[in-house]
């Protein structure tokens, strides 16, 4: 039966702020609202196109795609007929939000079928009528009969449409704080006209019906125009970028750079090159990548230092272009991995390159390229748990200091609970959750002492369903679309905070659209190499060629890697790196790279395995196919491909079923992992392979869920990893500055410095003469830069560092002050004073003497022109005789201008404290010595990580250091519901627990940790 | 002549003054704040000090930082009560006793030294009776001046007399930190550890043109207080006639219409008191208490009115409410303030056809508290059209 009705104006959450519901939901609901068709609106975009098409095919509606076209004058709803519609109105959504003069009667062609307006406004429809198809929008209320009235004057006829934000009236709440916190309002104060009326859902054809007794034209014409649609949402088709203006096909071009490639990589070809490269290119010839491969290339050439990663480095064709630097055929790199004749997805070549290299790289791009041609992808940022609860929070006017405190206490954690838990309880999953938040969190230790009392277990309840809600969009951190023609017409192009061309998709929608994505990230740690071969330069004049440097086989950087002092080294840095390469004791290429896979959340327990087998413990393979498939691992799943080789192997799935089983593994998608499995255990079945081997297998499949990664890209990443361990392993000094200098690494400043002192070099204060605005080093010494600073303002250090190079170093202190006359301000110089910086210009003066010189010589300024006061020149400053700070004055005023203390351990600020315990701790250093016993031990926090048990329980691992060495502790569940709330990173810690060893590795188990506070 | 002035200071005042009502309560560490889940301490006795526990912190982290704390309703008016009973029973000694902050206060007995006998025996005799009279131990501090004597009496512990010698306040200043000075607040305090300058003594050293190169203008009164020179005068304390009506939310509001619901209900309570003194205000003061501690209020002079009617009140109380309520914030407390008080000046008509202004809401508003007079004040109220 013929629906009488139809929505042609809904907006989703995409509709920023203004939506609540997602596509799926809004489908779903007009589903069982019995609609065949539903039109997505909206506001000033294709947002969530995509997920609509999908979410639309899924509840088996057919899809209108469309748009409300929204400006400060004007507002009408544009529905796209055609395919070409949708390329007209994918310009007109770009020229909204790129043109300051945007007009949308200027916008629109002269003359088209391809759109249909819908407009309550009567000054557009006059306009727009004769050019586009117009229909006058009724939404029900009390100004309808006007509306009709206004129609009938123009000569337009009407189209029903409830303007729908929400799919339920329950909803309506949702949407009055979406708009409260986007107008920066309380619910109270928001006026009318700040939010949609309460009635706005999405009703069902009779409920509308019963709206329009008077006027059933208006309902007729929704269905006429719905019918007339014709956006066939499968219009997207792969595209490509092209490397050169020409028609013809490039795949001359690139052989010639591939046979190139091999003199450079290889010095002479083989045979087994050949059958690669032959292998490789006819794929990449069938499958259209020869223009995408030639523009990578082309954009990696740009820059001497990257890395190219991902399953993109599995193909020799990369490699031998200069995209990446592992050799495939060495490492013996499956190519399948990342081009298969089998695959449907889109495959993507991810490189990296130093971090602040990356924005002048772009600019080149768009020079090249054209700006038209170009866009970033975007992100969608959504509400997160704590933003929610913040947000929400703000809107009830809670004051800032307790939603600070409830935030803090509620951790990352998503507040809604998850499908699977409801489907447990029969709920609907678009109703709202019948448990509230509050009660959940009421329960965990760190609401142990704090009462969420009212409003809260309210602001609780709303912010849950407020999370996961787009609420802008911004820049991704990398992944760039070029086209041969223009992005807008693929898609609507918006300018971003930070001024860049974005798409108004987020990469898994640019996928599903068939764009090409070229992911250029920025890495820190490249920066850290590239800066530490400089200072090498300068410092020694020994050149070091990144691309060509190869220290795999170097005996001293094995060692280290081994020993697992790798604080600081690309990828191999954190407790759980460092912690494994210990309990491993291997230092090598091939098993680095194991490692830098096998650490993944969902796969200690194999880690265990792994290490038992590692160690000599002998073990059979699961299954006899499995032999040749995991013998380089221990017979332990590693890496992706392990995964698609053994559903191969063990259930004879196709390449593409298999790599299609890993993706699901990969984004944990509920219901399509059953139906894998179902598949997965009836093809291992019909191979005769036992049931326990069966679960067996299964088990290590699901701990690829998450994150996990191919060999291709681990094997990128160690060699990064390698270079970096070099680096530290023969130019400690250098590369320790390098990586404080470029703030990358996984531990704070400070962490790095102690760091420092345990690997024998001295950390130098800041000097206003010898110190750059990074970290130096060199020759066993490392100079703090001037950057670290806390409070310093860049002008007043650039201001430094140019006078410095044009007139040479500073002689004292008023010196300073009157060749920066006007460029450094009062506070600044007290910073550079307390840091102790001036100290070498100072002569005899003691800091509080510098720091009374330079505030009398700011008060002799004239606040208002900076110049001086007085008629004849200035008076000489006298300055009294002032005693010198106390040591304890002079630490405190480090912790406050550095953020940590230079010259002693913060633990030793402690000890004061720590004197009054009866006891003295054991040193780290020698903790091994206790294996077995129970310990006391002083400790500085590092690092935390808070982990949940099997069994669902919270606790947490913490790496502390004394002044001999770094140790890590496990907080297992009792202790940590007991001392979670004493824990921070601002305390020293006394520990009581018993010493553990595992492959030789000590770690304590806490049972007691005792805060103790710093005496400053 | 010889100043002597007395700075009297009841340490912990309002805990001291609740534990004498409830001397069971002085065993354990005691905090006074309203009830209500994020209610402020208002007051803590030296116990609860010891733990960390100061005026002004939210009782929910007064309870973490101590788990055994005994919490009891404040009760400000009786407070402030005996604060005035303290002001009152020192008037037989001078006729200059000015009442401070709750708990202190100065005497000046200059003078007084025929009628009443040396001056520290004097004040003994002050600290003795308010001990004996009320049991309240009290720091007391005797100097030439106020500056001084408010530092003489942090130097000493209660129902002890810290006496400086006329002439000896700069040996008596010189070793103590330069925080102690009142009128030397965190920011100056900061600014001279800066220069390594921490005692009093060590800034009173200071010669004027040095100081002021880097405290500018204000380094002339840093030596004086430094010096403890100090000439202003006691002031006897004046009670100015006023109704205020105080109120702390149920629950921590940001509702505009609710918050004007509560105001209304203060509105009615001070109009009922207004019209049964038969007094007109001429100035009202609004204060709006945020959850998050910050305050704003503002001051308006009211129109002489005809008739004090809860309506009218209420117009002018919106206009306050409406100027101040700016921040996305829940307020906590009202306070409602009229003063100026004066009698009503009834203007009767003096033509027949003039017009009698306010007669009919003079007749509603009459009616209205003959009503609450008869049955009570929640017989009737008023309603609100939307």
């Amino acid at each position: 039966m013929d629906p009488d009705f139809i929505h042609l104006h809904v907006h989703s959450f995409y509709s920023m702020m203004q939506g609540v519901n997602s596509p799926e939901v809004l489908c779903r609901q007009a589903k069982r609202a019995g609609f065949s068709h539903l039109a997505l609106t909206d506001t000033n975009g294709f947002y969530g196109l995509l997920n609509f098409f999908e979410a639309a095919a899924t509840a088996g509606i057919s899809p209108i795609v469309g748009a409300q076209v929204k400006t400060p004058e004007t507002s009408a709803v544009i529905i796209a007929r055609t395919l070409r519609g949708y390329e007209i109105l994918s310009e007109i959504i770009t020229r909204r939000h790129t043109r300051k003069d945007f007009c949308l009667p200027r916008s629109l062609p002269e003359k088209t079928s391809d759109l249909v307006v819908l407009s309550e406004d009567p000054q557009l429809l006059k306009t727009l009528r004769g050019r586009v198809e117009c229909f006058c929008e009724i939404v029900p209320g009390p100004w309808e009969r006007k509306l009709l009235r206004t129609a009938h004057e123009i000569g337009v006829e009407v189209a029903a449409t409830n303007a729908v934000h929400f799919a339920a009236k329950d909803d309506y709440p949702l949407h009055r704080l979406l708009r409260a916190i986007e107008l920066n309002k309380t619910l109270g104060s928001l006026a009318p006209e700040d939010s949609a009326q309460s009635d706005r859902w999405l009703k069902s054809s009779r409920e509308m019906s019963a709206k329009f007794p008077h006027c059933p034209e208006a309902l007729a014409n929704t269905v006429k125009i719905a019918k007339g649609c014709h956006t066939p949402p499968n219009r997207f088709h792969t595209v490509f970028p092209k490397y050169l203006e020409t028609d013809g096909d490039n795949l001359g071009l690139l052989v010639s750079k591939c046979r190139k490639g091999i003199g450079v990589r290889y010095g002479k070809t083989c045979q087994k090159i050949e059958d690669r490269l032959a292998e490789e290119l006819e794929l990449i010839r069938s499958k259209g990548f020869v223009d995408y491969f030639l523009v990578v290339a082309d954009i990696v050439g740009r820059r001497t230092i990257h890395c190219g990663r991902g399953s993109g480095a599995a193909s020799l064709v990369s490699y031998l272009l200069g995209i990446t630097h592992v050799d495939p055929l060495a490492h013996n790199l499956l190519f399948g991995r990342f081009l298969n004749p089998q695959r449907k997805d889109l495959p993507d070549i991810d490189v990296d390159f130093p971090w602040d290299e990356r924005d002048g790289l772009f600019d080149e791009l768009r020079a090249h390229y054209g700006n038209r041609k170009m866009a970033f992808i975007s992100n969608h940022n959504t509400f997160g748990p704590r933003a929610s609860v913040r947000e929400a929070a703000k809107v009830y006017g809670m004051p800032a200091s307790e939603i600070k405190e409830v935030t803090r206490r509620l951790g990352y954690r998503s507040l809604q609970e998850t499908p699977e838990q409801r489907k447990e309880r029969r709920e609907d999953l678009d109703a709202p959750c019948s448990t509230l938040p509050a009660t959940r969190y009421s329960t965990r230790p760190q609401f142990h002492d704090f009462h969420l009392d009212p409003p809260w277990p309210e602001i609780i309840a709303l912010a849950s369903r407020l999370e996961s809600i787009p609420r802008n969009i911004s820049t991704h951190c990398g992944g760039v679309v070029i086209v041969p023609d223009r992005v807008s017409g693929y898609v609507p192009v918006q300018v971003s905070a930070k001024g860049v061309r974005i798409i108004q998709w987020e990469k898994d929608q640019a996928e599903k659209a068939g764009l090409v994505k070229i992911d250029l990230l920025g890495n820190r740690s490249l920066a850290v190499i590239r800066d530490a071969i400089e200072a090498v330069r300068k410092n020694t004049g020994t050149p070091i060629d990144y691309a060509n440097f190869n220290p795999v086989e170097d005996p001293k950087t094995q060692k280290l890697i081994s020993r697992g002092d790798t604080m600081g080294v690309f990828y191999l840095e954190s407790p759980a790196m460092r912690l494994l390469q210990a309990k491993a004791g291997k230092g090598d290429f091939e098993h680095t790279v194991i490692h830098s896979s096998i650490i993944r959340p969902a796969a200690n327990r194999f880690i265990r395995q792994y290490l038992e087998r590692l160690h000599g413990q002998p073990y059979k393979p699961l299954h006899p196919s499995l032999e040749k498939i995991l013998s380089r691992s221990y017979g332990i799943l590693v890496y992706q491909e392990d995964v698609v080789q053994c559903a191969m192997a063990l259930a004879g799935f196709s390449w593409g079923e298999a790599d299609s089983l890993r993706k699901v593994i990969s984004k944990k998608s509920g219901e399509q992992i059953y139906d894998y499995k179902a598949r997965f255990e009836k093809g291992c079945a019909q191979k005769g392979v036992c049931p326990e081997v069966v679960e067996k297998v299964w088990d290590m499949f699901t701990s690829f869920a998450g994150y996990s990664f191919c060999k291709p890209h681990s094997a990128s990443y160690a060699l990064v990893s390698f270079k970096s361990a070099y680096l530290k392993a023969h130019h400690p000094a250098e590369f320790m500055a390098a990586v404080i200098s470029n703030a990358g690494g996984y531990y704070s400043a400070f962490a790095y410095i102690s760091e420092c002192r345990r690997m024998g070099l001295e950390v130098l204060r800041p000097d206003i003469n010898q110190s750059d605005p990074d970290f130096t080093g060199g020759a066993k010494r490392i100079r703090t830069g001037l950057k670290q600073l806390q409070g310093l303002r860049r002008s007043g250090l650039e201001a430094i560092v140019e006078q410095r190079r044009k007139g040479g170093l500073f002689v004292s202190v008023e010196e300073l002050l009157n060749r920066l006359r006007g460029r450094l301000l009062a506070a600044d110089a007290l910073i550079l004073a307390k840091s102790g910086a001036l100290d070498s210009i100072a002569g005899s003066l003691n800091r509080p003497q510098i720091l009374w010189l330079i505030q009398a010589w700011f008060n002799r300024l004239n606040p208002e022109t900076g110049t001086q006061t007085a008629l004849f020149g200035p008076r000489p400053i006298k300055i009294p005789n002032l005693a010198d700070f106390s040591p304890q004055t002079k630490l405190a005023h480090e912790l406050q201008t550095m953020g940590f203390p230079l010259s002693v351990h913060p633990l030793e600020l402690a000890e004061p404290h720590f004197r009054r315990f009866p006891y003295n701790g054991v040193p780290a250093s020698d903790m091994a010595r206790y294996i077995g016993k129970k310990i006391r031990i002083k400790g500085w926090p590092i690092t935390r990580k808070e982990v949940t048990t099997r069994q669902g329980e919270e606790m947490e691992f913490f790496t502390f250091e004394d002044q001999t060495a770094i140790f890590e502790t496990a907080f297992f569940p009792q202790p940590f519901k007991r001392f979670c709330r004493d824990l921070d990173m601002n305390h020293a810690y006394l520990l009581y627990g018993l010493v553990e060893s595992e492959f030789g590795v000590a770690s304590l188990t806490v049972e007691h940790a005792c805060r103790v506070p710093l005496c400053l | 002549m010889t100043r002597n002035i007395v700075y009297m200071q009841i340490p912990d005042f309002y805990a001291s003054v609740e534990e004498l009502r409830r001397p069971e309560l002085k065993k354990a560490p005691l905090v006074l704040a309203r009830p209500g889940p994020r209610s402020v301490v208002q007051g803590v006795n030296g116990q609860a000090a010891k733990e960390g526990v100061r005026e002004g912190m939210p009782l929910s982290l007064a309870l973490r930082l101590c788990r055994r704390i005994q919490v009891r309703d404040s009760d400000v008016y009786h407070y402030r009560a005996k604060h005035l009973e303290i002001v009152r029973q020192f008037e037989w000694c001078s006729p200059l006793v000015e009442g401070g902050l709750p708990g202190s206060c100065f005497i000046d007995i200059s003078g007084t030294g025929r009628l009443f006998g040396a001056g520290p025996d004097l004040a003994c005799r002050m600290e003795r009776e308010l001990w004996g009279k009320m049991g309240l131990r009290a720091r007391i501090g005797l100097a030439s001046n106020k500056l001084v004597s408010q530092v003489a009496a942090r130097c000493t512990a209660p129902g002890d007399l810290s006496f400086i010698f006329p002439g000896s306040e700069k040996t008596f200043l010189s070793p103590l930190p330069v925080d102690y000075l009142p009128g030397i607040g965190e920011v100056t305090a900061s600014k001279l550890a800066g220069f390594n300058i921490l005692s009093i003594g060590r800034l009173a050293d200071f010669s004027p043109d040095m100081l002021s190169a880097v405290f500018g203008r204000s380094a002339e009164r840093l030596l004086r207080i430094a010096k403890g020179m100090d000439t202003s005068a006691v002031f006897a304390s004046k009670e100015i006639p006023r109704i205020c009506v105080s109120k702390i939310l149920t629950r921590d509001e940001i509702d505009p219409q609710r918050l004007e619901s509560a105001l209304f209900e203060q509105v009615e309570e001070a109009g009922w008191e207004l019209r049964r003194h038969n007094r007109r205000p001429g100035v009202l003061r609004l204060e709006i208490r945020y959850a998050d501690g910050m305050w704003a209020d503002t001051k308006r002079r009211l129109t002489p009115w005809d008739v004090v009617s809860d309506r009218s009140l209420f117009q002018s109380v919106l206009v306050a409410f409406r100027r101040i309520f700016h921040r996305r914030v829940a307020v906590r407390r009202l306070v409602m303030e009229f003063s100026q008080l004066a009698m009503p000046g009834l203007q009767l008509p003096l033509f027949t056809w003039e017009n009698n202004r306010g007669s009919k809401e003079r007749d509603l508003q009459e009616a209205l508290d003959s009503m609450r007079k008869k049955f009570g004040k929640k017989i009737i109220s008023w309603a609100r059209l939307a």
